[in-house]
């Protein structure tokens, strides 16, 4: 029988402090939590079945459905190219159903218009079209026809709805009240645990808005897989650009930025260097209480994103995941937290539900303002 | 006295369970612990224990210690809920914030009663007493850090002396290939505890006020962030709580900081830091010992965990220890996780008489 001697228990001890040291490590210290996530992101706007391909160009939409000569797609943003690649059993009449987007989309095929058609779901935001595809490769675009016109506009923008998406409508309707606002760009956290019925319960609400929502996902988002999120709404990192403005959503739904995601923003940064650009993410680098850190888990790498911001002259970064309103800047970029959808409001803050209405002068390149609308609760 | 007075205010949460300065030594006649009685207080720390702390000890007949565990754990449950329940109503607004100090200081309480559990449980308490810090040390070591975006080896160089209550140190991190370097002085002073002779003690309480300044340079981030802080730092032997937990520690801290983030565009940025830990430990003997921590703090080389859907609001995790190779020779390691892995083990000289 081994004798217990203090060295053994040192022993043991040693092998106990190494074995929960490892242990916990194992179980906490992935230090690339959204590594498979970010890889996910790149199947986003691709589908295929016999004879017919489908790819969105940058990811830029959802495919939803594609069926016997149908094809559904979720806009992420406002203009989307589409290759659409038939067989020879594949061509023949198409109908094609675009969600999300905006009132005055055109689709035109192969540069030739394509007229609307009005069909049981067509509503503001619902575009259907009825087409007719021959066998080989074909271009589609969904866009506004002012999409590359450079001049003024404004947009919305919001974060953190969760727990109040019963009572989102609210802010939606609000929205509808802002003259001319093209779009909702949203800093994520649709919903409170990812489950489908709330996502469901999101798009019903969505029906109130007359304008399309592009949107990141947040943290929330990730209590169910990633593939939820983004076979509905698409890419959670992605770029566009918009009457001469440039907009960069990018995931940081585990407090950092994948160094792949790193990598997209990097190229994006340069391609939209002498535009306009808003910068959009959902947990902001830096918290601006900073004992807070309602921020990136790593102040380092928090701050290393900030300099690849200054470095690609962002002009606006919009965040969500704190409740309330924060206006500040990061190192010279205004910032703004707004996590006014509705959830868990903060308090002592004196502010609640609201949204941040953007205006934005691409040609030359200024942010005319923000201003923030108060949403009135029940 | 008022020095004293200090020190008590931070046990103050064990004095609730009436602890006593009695040694382990100083506790004759105890009954051998079969190992089928071992076995089962093992097994009763793991689980009911690691929600009643105390269960292990109470299996192996430690019926006072483990009722004191309980009650600290208790008590612990109810700082942190002092400090946690003010956040979550506000919803974490700037004004009850600082409540994270507090829950920090409850957790302090909460985990390591039970980790103490094991310990008596698996009969490895009792193993070492400590040694007080040496009057002076030089070390070299190196670090690994293992993050999203840097594998990095780096050289550490670090050194510290004791003028009576006052200590003084300085650090420097310097990357191999030259993509970071980072450099630290600090100063404490001593409120409570035994002076810097490094011999052996009765006690290893500790009671300290320290500041520190960080210059640190990414050069491939091109971002310089400079630090200040300010901390209150403690031990607490468990011989206080009672003498059955004697030979394990436990350690806390609070803090704030300032920090100036400087950018190549000769923007910059000054944010605020709060700080904050735990700890838990087992003294060896010959001066070495263990101890698990838990780190507030994200503005290191670990960051903070990906604590899943709590990611961005929690600290970092980590084991140390160190050994004693011959008398004025220590090796030192530790291991600490967040949002990257850094593994340091270092060489340490230690000064003074022995």
């Amino acid at each position: 029988m081994t004798r217990i001697t203090k060295l053994n228990v040192a022993i043991g001890v040693l092998r106990l402090g190494l074995g929960l040291g490892l242990g916990l490590g194992l179980a906490t210290g992935c230090t690339r939590p959204a590594e498979s996530r970010a890889g996910k992101e790149l199947d986003v706007g691709t589908a295929e079945l016999t004879d017919a391909t489908v790819t969105v160009v940058d990811g830029l939409a959802a495919v939803r459905a594609l069926t016997d000569r149908h094809l559904e797609l979720w806009a992420g943003a406002p203009a989307i190219d589409v290759v659409i690649e038939l067989g020879p059993t594949a061509s023949g009449p198409w109908t094609l159903l675009a969600r999300n987007t905006l009132r005055d989309a055109e689709l035109t095929l192969d540069g030739t218009a394509v007229p609307r058609v009005t069909t049981d779901q067509s509503t503001l935001t619902v575009a259907a079209f009825d087409l007719v595809l021959t066998a080989g490769p074909h271009q589609l675009r969904i866009a506004p026809p002012d999409a590359n016109t450079v001049e003024p506009f404004r947009v919305a923008a919001m974060a953190d709805i969760q727990t109040a998406l019963p009572e989102v409508d609210d802010v939606f309707r609000q929205i509808d009240t802002v003259p001319d606002a093209r779009f909702v760009v949203a800093m994520g956290d649709i919903t409170q645990r990812a489950k489908v019925e709330e996502f469901d319960q999101f798009e019903r609400q969505l029906e109130t808005l007359d304008i399309p929502y592009y949107t990141t996902l947040g943290n929330h988002e990730l209590w169910g897989p990633p593939e939820r999120y983004f076979d509905r709404y698409g890419r959670a990192s992605f770029h566009f650009v918009f009457k001469g403005a440039a907009f960069t959503f990018v995931d940081s739904g585990d407090a950092g930025l994948d160094p792949i995601v790193e990598e997209w923003l990097d190229g994006w940064l340069a391609q939209s260097r002498d535009q306009l650009h808003v910068f959009l993410t959902h947990i902001p680098p830096v918290d601006p209480i900073g004992v807070r850190y309602g921020s990136f888990r790593s102040t380092r790498d928090g701050y290393r994103l900030i300099e690849r911001l200054v470095e690609g002259k962002v002009d606006l970064a919009l965040y969500g995941h704190i409740h309330t309103y924060y206006p500040y800047a990061n190192a010279g970029i205004p910032s703004y937290i707004s996590g006014g959808g509705g959830a868990d409001p903060m308090r002592f803050d004196g502010i609640d539900r609201h949204f941040l209405e953007v205006t934005l002068d691409p040609g030359a390149g200024v942010v005319r303002g923000v201003v923030v609308h108060l949403v009135d609760n029940h | 006295m008022t020095r004293a007075r200090s020190a008590a205010a931070l046990l103050a949460v064990l004095a609730t369970s009436g602890a006593t300065s009695t040694t382990a030594a100083a506790e004759p006649g105890r009954r051998p612990v079969s190992h089928s009685r071992r076995a089962a207080a093992i097994g009763a720390a793991i689980f009911p224990g690691v929600l009643v702390h105390g269960a292990g000890s109470y299996v192996v007949g430690d019926h006072r210690a483990a009722r004191r565990l309980l009650t600290t754990e208790l008590v612990g449950l109810g700082v942190t809920a002092t400090g946690a329940v003010p956040i979550a109503y506000s919803g974490g607004s700037q004004y009850t914030i600082a409540g994270v100090s507090i829950a920090i200081l409850g957790a302090g309480l909460i985990l390591p009663t039970w980790f103490a559990d094991l310990a008596v449980a698996a009969g490895a308490s009792r193993t070492g007493s400590p040694h007080a810090l040496p009057p002076w040390s030089l070390e070299v070591g190196t670090t690994w850090l293992h993050d999203p975006y840097r594998q990095r080896g780096l050289v550490e160089l670090a050194g510290a002396a004791d003028l009576g209550r006052l200590g003084l140190g300085a650090a420097t991190l310097l990357d191999a290939d030259g993509d970071q370097w980072t450099v630290e002085v600090g100063a404490r002073w001593r409120l409570y505890g035994a002076a810097a002779t490094g011999t052996s003690i009765a006690h290893g309480d500790r009671l300290v006020i320290a500041t520190a300044l960080r210059h640190h340079r990414d050069r491939l981030d091109d971002v310089t962030i400079d630090t200040g802080d300010f901390l209150v730092a403690g031990r607490a032997d468990l011989s206080r709580l009672d003498p059955a937990l004697a030979g394990q520690f436990l350690e806390a801290s609070a803090g704030a900081g300032i920090e100036r983030a400087g950018f190549r565009s000769d923007a910059h940025d000054l944010n605020s830091l709060l700080l904050g830990g735990f700890g838990y430990g087992l003294y060896l003997g010959r001066g070495a010992e263990v101890s698990m921590f838990y780190d507030h703090r994200r503005d290191g080389m670990a960051g903070g965990i990906d604590a899943w859907r709590a990611a961005g609001f929690v600290g970092s995790v980590g084991v140390r220890a160190h050994a004693r190779l011959a008398p004025h020779w220590l090796v030192r390691g530790e291991l600490q996780i967040g949002n990257g892995w850094v593994t340091t083990a270092a060489l340490r000289y230690e000064g003074g008489s022995r």
